[in-house]
């Protein structure tokens, strides 16, 4: 047990230089940036002399390394400084914001594991006939599609001609003020198609992956033993799944940048009120501040996740944490 | 030999269906251009021909301009093919020269370029590239350059592998023994045995681009008018999901079953491959 906080302690301070790299990257980046984010929100015909007061009261005179620790340090006391574009404070938004990514990204992750395994182990089970290669075609064909395309597509059919499903935001604003039931309710209505649109590529791929190390798992011989003793069918599959999830674990770890960045695309397309969306705005508007925090929060939502992943892989395997 | 791996790879399932598709698409993005020499990017000015739903006038249907949808994916294709394999090179070279070097070289430069691939690998890429073209100004060479820098981890890790297996074997020892420079024994001897299962994944990496190249193109940031790439069809057609469905039904249509046949041949491409190994 010992152990597995020292792990968990090394691991998280290996995440910081990360994060610290990212930013500092980012901010020099932003800063070699041509064009200037106060043309933005100043009326052309202002006052030179007040420019460059505005300036001076935004630290922007300031050398770029200075306005890196100035924000670092600022960081460090929890304020990630403030939208050039609305001068809300970007933490704030940005946190406002998460229950909104972590819903839709976590119901995904769910979809996506338990509908990859169940139709990897059908492809497997299936092995020699026409559904197996029908599955696994389909699975090609699901990993090929681009996620914000589906996205529209989903809308297209499902919400425009069918209007089985809204086609943007998170609820209803006529429920506002409704039993709580009802609002989850079409909450959970509303997640519907970002949810498949966001699903559907890495179940294909776990699908592929958990169908081909089936295939091999079934060949190995802790599975004759298990059917020597006499295991049932089943008792065999349960052992085969249980060995098949360890990898799948470091997979999904491997997935999860992607798995995000496709997130955002998703909260774009259907107007999700996420951090995506934010951060999303932030880019077409060139508003530094939020670009660097959306950037930053994302990171550590990614650092937190793969954490997360490997914890897990110590639990589903305890040979690894006793040979560390 | 040749019959046998080219055997091995039409009998992978749906081989010969991505080589057909794919020479279509790579056909029409070759010979269409000249074939259909109507000048794409003109605006229609009759306000009559707007939003046409597709038919025998436009096969694709047209725009919000009253633009020809299926001349304007026509020669989409060649500008989404070329920033895809284009920049899946960038990606081959950087990969291949760090894969090498950490491979052959080891101990401490191996360690330091991995965890910087680790590094890489963990971060969301695609919203650092949108950053990044938000902040420059996008083009046709500086997305070719991003999609190549951001996207060249994999192959490293690859070629790194096949290095390190083919450090110890015989052919190497020999050549080293023959006294031959350590570049000219990584370079000719090493690489080149190496590059097989790497070509496999490089030509899978083009897929990747050209859907990376098209979210940036879709979000504005990738390819500028007048040139247009298939994301950049997709550019506006949020906006006219309603009116105009085809704007964004046939143009990502396209880019996934580019995908779906670059997948296609090379998972026959990598069965033909290891198949005599």
């Amino acid at each position: 047990m010992r152990s597995m906080w020292r792990y968990l302690l090394t691991r998280l301070l290996l995440g910081i230089p990360l994060l610290i790299g990212i930013t500092a990257v980012s901010f020099f980046l932003m800063k070699m940036a041509p064009g200037d984010p106060l043309a933005h929100m100043m009326d052309p015909s202002i006052n030179p002399d007040m420019l460059i007061q505005i300036r001076q009261n935004l630290g922007l005179d300031l050398p770029w390394y200075r306005q890196y620790f100035h924000w670092l340090r600022a960081l460090l006391s929890g304020n990630l400084g403030y939208s050039m574009l609305t001068g809300q404070s970007v933490s704030e938004t940005l946190v406002s914001r998460l229950p909104a990514t972590l819903g839709l990204s976590l119901a995904s992750l769910l979809v996506t594991l338990v509908g990859g395994t169940i139709w990897g182990l059908f492809t497997a089970w299936k092995s020699p006939h026409w559904i197996e290669k029908s599955l696994s075609f389909l699975a090609i064909l699901c990993l090929s599609l681009p996620t914000f395309w589906l996205g529209m597509v989903l809308i297209i059919v499902f919400s425009l001609q069918l209007d089985w499903f809204p086609s943007s935001g998170m609820n209803d604003p006529l429920l506002y003020g409704q039993p709580f039931v009802l609002r989850w309710q079409n909450t959970l209505w509303h997640a519907v198609l970002p949810v498949t649109a966001l699903s559907i590529g890495s179940m294909a791929a776990i699908s592929r992956y958990v169908r081909y190390e089936a295939g091999s798992l079934f060949r190995q011989p802790f599975v004759l033993v298990a059917r020597a003793r006499g295991l049932s069918e089943r008792r065999v599959t349960y052992h085969v799944w249980r060995n098949s999830l360890l990898p799948m674990i470091t997979l999904l770890g491997l997935e999860l940048p992607g798995l995000v960045s496709g997130a955002y695309l998703i909260e774009y397309i259907f107007s999700w009120p996420g951090m995506g969306q934010v951060l999303l705005s932030a880019v077409f508007a060139r508003d530094y501040p939020v670009m660097m925090g959306g950037l930053l929060m994302t990171a550590v939502l990614i650092v937190l996740g793969s954490l997360l992943a490997d914890l897990l892989y110590r639990v589903a395997d305890p040979r690894i944490g006793k040979s560390v | 030999m040749i019959s046998g791996r080219v055997g091995l790879f039409f009998r992978t399932p749906g081989a010969w269906f991505g080589v057909l598709v794919l020479g279509l698409i790579v056909g029409l993005a070759t010979v269409g251009p000249l074939v259909f020499s109507v000048d794409p990017h003109g605006f229609n000015l009759t306000v009559s021909q707007d939003l046409q739903a597709p038919g025998t006038a436009f096969w694709f249907g047209s725009d919000d301009l009253g633009r020809d949808l299926f001349l304007r994916c026509v020669h989409a294709a060649r500008i989404s093919l070329m920033v895809g394999s284009a920049a899946m090179l960038v990606a081959l070279l950087i990969g291949c020269g760090i894969g090498l070097l950490s491979g052959y070289v080891g101990g401490w430069v191996d360690g330091i370029l991995m965890r910087f691939v680790d590094v890489l690998m963990g971060l969301p890429m695609l919203m650092v590239l949108l950053i990044v073209q938000a902040i420059f100004k996008p083009g046709m060479e500086s997305v070719i350059l991003i999609i190549g820098v951001s996207g060249w981890m994999g192959i490293a890790r690859l070629v790194r592998a096949e290095t390190m297996s083919l450090r110890e074997r015989n052919f190497v020892l020999v050549a080293r023994a023959r006294g031959l420079s350590e570049w000219r024994v990584a370079l000719h001897h090493i690489l080149p045995n190496a590059m097989r299962p790497v070509l496999v994944s490089a030509f899978l990496g083009i897929g990747h681009a050209i859907l990376t190249e098209s979210v940036l193109s879709f979000l504005g940031l990738g390819i500028q008018p007048p040139n247009v790439s298939w994301g950049g069809l997709l550019n506006n057609s949020l906006s006219f999901i309603r009116e105009a469905p085809w704007m964004t039904l046939f143009p990502g249509g396209l880019i996934a079953l580019t995908i779906f046949s670059l997948q296609l041949v090379g998972d026959g491409l990598r069965n033909s491959l290891e198949g005599d190994r």
